[in-house]
């Protein structure tokens, strides 16, 4: 349902904006989340990723499999990374680290989708940050206080 | 079971990249996907028309508020282009007006009546030159207005009655009672030097009297107010209605004696 209700609103807000302004990632953000937060969930998240990705490219992109494709990579890789950590070095921090790195790759796609060159690049990587980062603050603050919570 | 989890995820996910990339591998070839893009077009058409709603009403709302800064716009410019309409047009009507009384004979133009004299003073266009001397008589539709006080070659000033400085004998034509009128300096008249006991009713005529030389009689000032207040002494003061009407002093003629029949040049 949480996979679902972020692919619609991220969805909403791209039709809202008529498709003129970069729309935070927030499909992929409720999947990392997700996928970091829950090691047994790992292939759950992933066809959730699969399928989510399969429709923006149909809708979106015209490209069926580029979203896909970096939504499951990221997934993958993300998981990956953090679970090799020790269960004490999975700190806040580190957390929004991961979280910021995963957008990388997606982020770098819709820019080069969204037509920007040169200096454009720039711009538009800029704007992304702007609202990627509140964004990711958030999410390690949530994973702060879960995490608290579980050690009491 | 965790390493067991770990492995099946694995797959999943190779399995998955494998998918994407031959779906993208056959991409260029877009009758492919059309129909599944199409598909996808018309499942999300109910779920995204709350958000079309909203796209268009901001849409409009914004040519809203872009036309309305182009009508205020057209409006200020319309104001102002009123303005210099209206200026333009009363410029004219005025120059139109000065015509009209320069043609009437013998009749003199007010070309100045300064708002802190209102009452006492105005200067009109005729002065030596026309045959108008010092003393004159100066009439408003019949009525004496004021006597002719300095004049130039081609300007006069005209003290009018409502100067509390200009005092003209006067005959109440009913009873034939002498008396004087003058001026409050404020646009009221009154006869003066009534004595107690005389008695008068609203509606009789004042004229000019026979006692001073310049001022011929028999030129008509106003009519008796029935008001009358008392002053120090035994005499009472009476309200006098000018005939002139002093609120609409454009033009005024004056009694001269440069010319035949004792009209101005």
């Amino acid at each position: 349902m949480i996979y679902a209700g972020a692919w619609y609103l991220q969805d909403f807000l791209w039709v809202l904006t008529n498709g003129k302004a970069i729309v935070p990632e927030l499909f992929l953000m409720a999947l990392v989340i997700r996928a970091l937060g829950n090691e047994g969930r790992g292939v759950e998240v992933l066809w959730a990723a699969f399928l989510g990705g399969m429709l923006w490219d149909l809708r979106w992109v015209g490209f069926p499999g580029l979203s896909s494709l970096f939504y499951v990579v990221t997934i993958l890789m993300s998981r990956w990374a953090w679970f090799a950590l020790p269960q004490s070095g999975r700190t806040p921090p580190l957390f929004g680290a991961a979280l910021w790195a995963a957008f990388f790759p997606i982020s770098a796609v819709r820019n080069f989708l969204g037509g920007a060159r040169g200096a454009g690049i720039l711009t538009t990587y800029f704007l992304q940050q702007s609202y990627l980062l509140p964004l990711v603050l958030l999410a390690s603050l949530a994973y702060a206080w879960k995490l608290k919570n579980t050690d009491v | 079971m965790a390493e067991k989890h770990q492995e099946k995820e694995w797959i999943h996910g190779l399995l998955m990249i494998i998918t994407c990339l031959l779906l993208l591998a056959a991409a260029p070839r877009k009758d492919v996907f059309r129909g599944a893009v199409d598909a996808a077009g018309l499942l999300l058409r109910y779920p995204e028309y709350p958000a079309v709603v909203l796209e268009r009403g901001a849409k409009s709302l914004s040519s809203w508020f872009a036309e309305k800064s182009v009508l205020v716009e057209r409006l200020d410019f319309l104001e102002k282009e009123n303005s210099r309409l209206k200026l333009a047009w009363s410029m004219g009507s005025a120059a139109h007006l000065k015509q009209e009384l320069e043609r009437y004979y013998g009749y003199a133009r007010v070309t100045l009546r300064e708002p802190l004299s209102w009452w006492s003073e105005a200067r009109i266009n005729k002065g030596a030159s026309d045959g108008v001397f010092a003393g004159a008589p100066v009439l408003h539709n019949g009525y004496l207005t004021g006597r002719i006080s300095s004049l130039g070659e081609n300007y006069s000033w005209v003290e009018l009655i409502t100067s509390s400085s200009l005092m003209v004998p006067v005959v109440i034509e009913e009873t034939r009672d002498l008396g004087v009128v003058a001026g409050d300096g404020e646009g009221g008249l009154w006869l003066l030097y009534v004595p107690e006991g005389r008695s008068y009713s609203g509606g009789m005529t004042v004229s000019t009297a026979m006692v001073s030389e310049a001022l011929p009689p028999g030129i008509p000032v106003g009519s008796l107010s029935p008001d009358k207040r008392k002053t120090g002494g035994s005499y009472y003061e009476w309200k006098v209605i000018p005939g002139a009407n002093l609120n609409q002093l454009y033009a005024l003629e004056v009694y001269g004696e440069g010319t035949e029949g004792g009209g101005l040049k």
